[in-house]
Parts: C-alpha cells; structure tokens; sequence
C-alpha cells in the first residue's frame, strides 16, 4: 500500500514537474479589453463561476483549454480534476450553473478569444501573438 | 402522491408544448446549408443533459435492519441508482429544468423528481415554480449524485429524518457578490406529500428560509422551515405545526475536506428531535481517506451514534470507487436507535460503490 502510495505521489510529482517546465501559461483576454491585469481571485472566481464579470463590472466569459486545464486548476483553484468535477456536480445538479465551456483545439481558443471582447482563457505563453493580450502569467 | 402526479405530468406536456411551438420555425426558408447547421447547433446547444449512476453493494453483521433498509443479507439495491437531468433554455431568462432518478429500492420505477420553470428575472433574482426540492439541507439538491460526496450514501443520522424530498410551488433566490463574499437568500412556499415506514404524509403551508454564505472554498448555510404535518388516516395527526432548522457547513479545501449539518425538529404533538455530523476527509492525491461522527437524539428515548470510516478513490475525472465501513456501538444505543429491532450486538455496515457524472 505504502510502496503504490509513494508510486503515485512520484508521478504526480515528476509529471506536473515536467509540464510545467516546458512552458508558462498565460492568461489572455481579447486585446481590446480594458483590463490589464486581474488578481488571482478574481481569475480564481471565474473559473469557479462564482462571478461572472471582470474586476471592472464587464460580463467575462471563461472557456478552459483541455491541454492545460488540470496545471491551470493546480495553481488557481487550488483543485485537482476529479475534486473539481464533484465541484461542477454540485452547482450543475442545484442548478448553480454550468463548468466553462472545454476547449480541445488551443488555436481556435485562441481565435475565439481574438474575436470576443467578453472571453477569458488561458494558452501556452509560446502561443501568444498580438491577436490576444496576456493579463497574468500563472506564478 | 396521485395529485403529485397529475402536477408533474401536466408540467411535462406543459413544457413539450412549448418546446414543439418554439422550434417549428427550422424548417421554413432555410436554403443555405451553412445556416440549416447553424440552426441545428442553436438548437441543439438549448439542451443540457446531465446524468449521474451509482452501483453499490452493501452489508450488516447483524439481522436487526438499519433505517438504511440494511442487515446480514447483502444487498445490491440499497444504494443503486441512476438519474438524468435535462435543462432547456426556452429563451434567455427562462429555462425549463426536469430530472428523472430511478432507485433500485424503489425497483428502478422512475421518478419524475423534478420539473420546473426557472426564470432569471434580474441579475440578481431567480425565481422559479413547479415541482422542486425542499431546500431543507446544504445537499438536498444533489442528495442522490453521490459522486459529489466523500460518502457511498448520505449520512443517515440526519439526511434520513426527513421522509419527503419534493414539493409543488415557488421559490425565490437572491443572490449577490459582496467582494470575495457570494451571498444568497432563498423563500419557498408550497406543498408536499411523502412516505416512510408505511406512513403516508401529507404536508401544506409550508415555507422557509435560506441563508448562504460562501467565500473562498467555505460555505456555511443557514434554514428555517415551518410546516403543517398531517399523516393521512390519523385523526390526531392532521396539521401538526413543526419547524425545522439547519445549519450547514462545508469546507472544501485542496486537502482538508470538512462538512458537517446540524437539524432541530420540533413539533406540536409527536417527538422532537436533533441530529448532527461532522465529516473531516483529507485528499492525497487520487484518495480520499474521511472519517464521520453522527449522532441522533430523538426526545422520546431513542439515541443513536455512529461513526464511518470511509475511503475514496478517484479513477477518473469521472468515476469514483469508495467503501466504508459504519459502526454504531451498542452501548451508545438507546432504545432501538433507527434500527427496525435492537440488534444483537455492535453494529458494522460495510458498502462498496462505484459513482459516476456525466
């Protein structure tokens, strides 16, 4: 038991380790948004539906990224997948709301952040271009 | 229950009426492919299907039957269940919400638990009516998707008592953002019917309130219920006024899990009771090792303690592999407890069960 127990601990450890040193992550809005910067509990808020605007009152619409999504939820909620999966039970089955919508493809999430003045997201930091603006790099 | 049935029935071709006037318009004009797509997925994104599944297997030492409805003989049905949810947006401030669960101790009938209209009817307020879930506990409303919780089965002490789930009428939420703070207020009015032990309850002028705070990853929750009990075929027992009050509070954490509710009955003429649990989990990883004290105190005599030691595993974001074992010692009874006989010795429950979400 003990021996499976350290097995799994070491992976969790040496594949979040190296994920995450390939990369940053980056939160992006749409370059035409007027926020340049949100706190963490904000983006944190978002992402667990609790709001649904920008520190500045605009409506803010999150979409998560299926390649990044369980290091995004590690470092800003706080959260592992199935823990946040019990999250969404709860809110979906009291009729709280719906998870953000997942997105498979990084680069049409990216385009849909290009084109949507509400949307919120987060990419590879490798993927940024001037159609997007970084408002946080995940710490 | 017949009344229960002709409501939620007539809800349903209520809403499948509605629904039929509201998508007749797809065929007419559309020559462009593109737009017949467009369409479809304007369509198709209007619906939200939800489901949830739980197979468990469980077990007592003794032949005395818990109020779970559990002894020696082992039994498949007891926890066994599956639902679906389906949310139709009808425009964008209404939506029509209806959730079908099938019990296996109900021998899988289905039931139609919920059918209501939720209508946004500002930023702030919601209101909605139809047939709902008495927002008695901080889990009422998601009692049998047991993949969100850390047990095989909600704690029977004190989710138990309450013989009804469902009732006919209105509510209102307000719910506002007070810096990191989400505050809510809920009142509901109705009626409800119900069953337990063979008894057939009848309840009216009922309603209440709720209280929600949550900030961060803690929410505490606060209710006040009032409601007029009558058990039907007893004189004695016609419009019994009783309250009930609950407060709840949950702290889910990246590794420290913590819930816990407390309930107080009081009535007019039969028992008053309290019941209480504290449940402190702690996640490592994939596994959620958690341990549950639950106590019971009915003020005719009848006490009953017990404590779970539980374990969960998370296969998958979508699966969830627990057992647990429940243990009610013999010297903390009193009476009979909620046990159906006094059992011959200790108490140990054993139940294994696989959830999912989906």
């Amino acid at each position: 038991m003990k021996t499976i127990y350290k097995l799994i601990l070491c992976l969790i450890f040496v594949g979040s380790y190296s994920v995450a040193s390939l990369a940053d992550i980056v939160v992006v809005v749409h370059p035409g948004n007027p926020v340049s910067a949100l706190e963490l509990s904000n983006i944190k808020r978002l992402f667990l539906g609790k709001t649904t605007k920008f520190s500045n009152g605009d409506t803010a619409v999150p979409f998560e990224n299926s390649a990044q999504k369980s290091i995004f939820h590690h470092q800003i909620t706080g959260k592992e997948v199935a823990q946040l999966k019990a999250y969404w039970a709860r809110r979906v089955f009291s009729g709280k709301g719906f998870p953000p919508k997942e997105m498979l493809d990084s680069g049409k999430l990216k385009s849909l952040i290009a084109n949507d003045l509400t949307s919120i997201g987060y990419i590879d930091s490798t993927a940024v271009d001037p159609t997007v603006k970084v408002i946080m790099i995940l710490p | 229950m017949a009344r229960n049935k002709v409501v939620t029935s007539s809800l349903f071709i209520l809403f499948t009426l509605s629904l039929m006037a509201k998508t007749s318009f797809a065929n007419s004009d559309i020559e462009d492919i593109d737009h017949r797509l467009e369409a479809i997925e304007i369509m198709v994104n209007r619906f939200h299907v939800n489901g949830f599944a739980t197979v468990g297997l469980t077990r007592s030492n003794v032949e005395a039957k818990s109020r779970e409805g559990i002894n020696e003989d082992m039994k498949f049905d007891r926890d066994s269940r599956a639902g679906i949810r389906l949310t139709t947006d009808i425009d964008d401030h209404s939506k029509f919400i209806t959730q079908l669960v099938g019990r296996g101790v109900d021998n899988w009938d289905a039931e139609l638990d919920w059918a209501y209209l939720d209508y946004q009817y500002s930023e702030n307020i919601r209101l909605r009516g139809g047939r709902l879930v008495l927002p008695f506990f901080m889990i009422s409303e998601t009692i049998d998707v047991r993949y969100s919780q850390p047990w095989v089965r909600p704690i029977d002490e004190v989710y138990g008592n309450v013989p009804f789930t469902g009732y006919e009428g209105v509510d209102a939420l307000y719910s506002m953002e007070l810096g990191e703070m989400n505050l809510g207020f809920q009142a509901w009015l109705g009626t409800s019917s119900g069953e337990s032990s063979g008894l057939q309850f009848e309840n009216e002028n009922m309603y209440g309130l709720v209280f929600t705070l949550e900030q961060d990853d803690l929410t505490v929750r606060i209710g006040h219920h009032l409601q007029d009990i009558t058990i039907v075929g007893f004189s004695d027992f016609t419009d019994v006024k009783s309250e009930f009050s609950v407060l709840g509070v949950q702290y889910d954490g990246s590794q420290w899990l913590l819930l816990g509710e407390a309930t107080r009955f009081k009535q007019d003429r039969m028992f008053d009771y309290v019941s209480y649990y504290t449940t402190l989990g702690y996640r490592a990883g994939r596994w959620t090792p958690h341990v549950t004290f639950a106590d019971f105190d009915r003020d005719d005599g009848a006490v009953q303690q017990a404590i779970t030691l539980g374990l969960r595993y998370d296969v998958s974001a979508n699966i969830a592999l627990k057992t647990e074992v429940k243990h009610v010692n013999e010297d903390t009874l009193e009476q009979q407890g909620l046990f159906d006989s006094v059992p011959e010795e200790s108490v140990n429950i054993l139940t294994i069960s696989i959830d999912t979400v989906f």
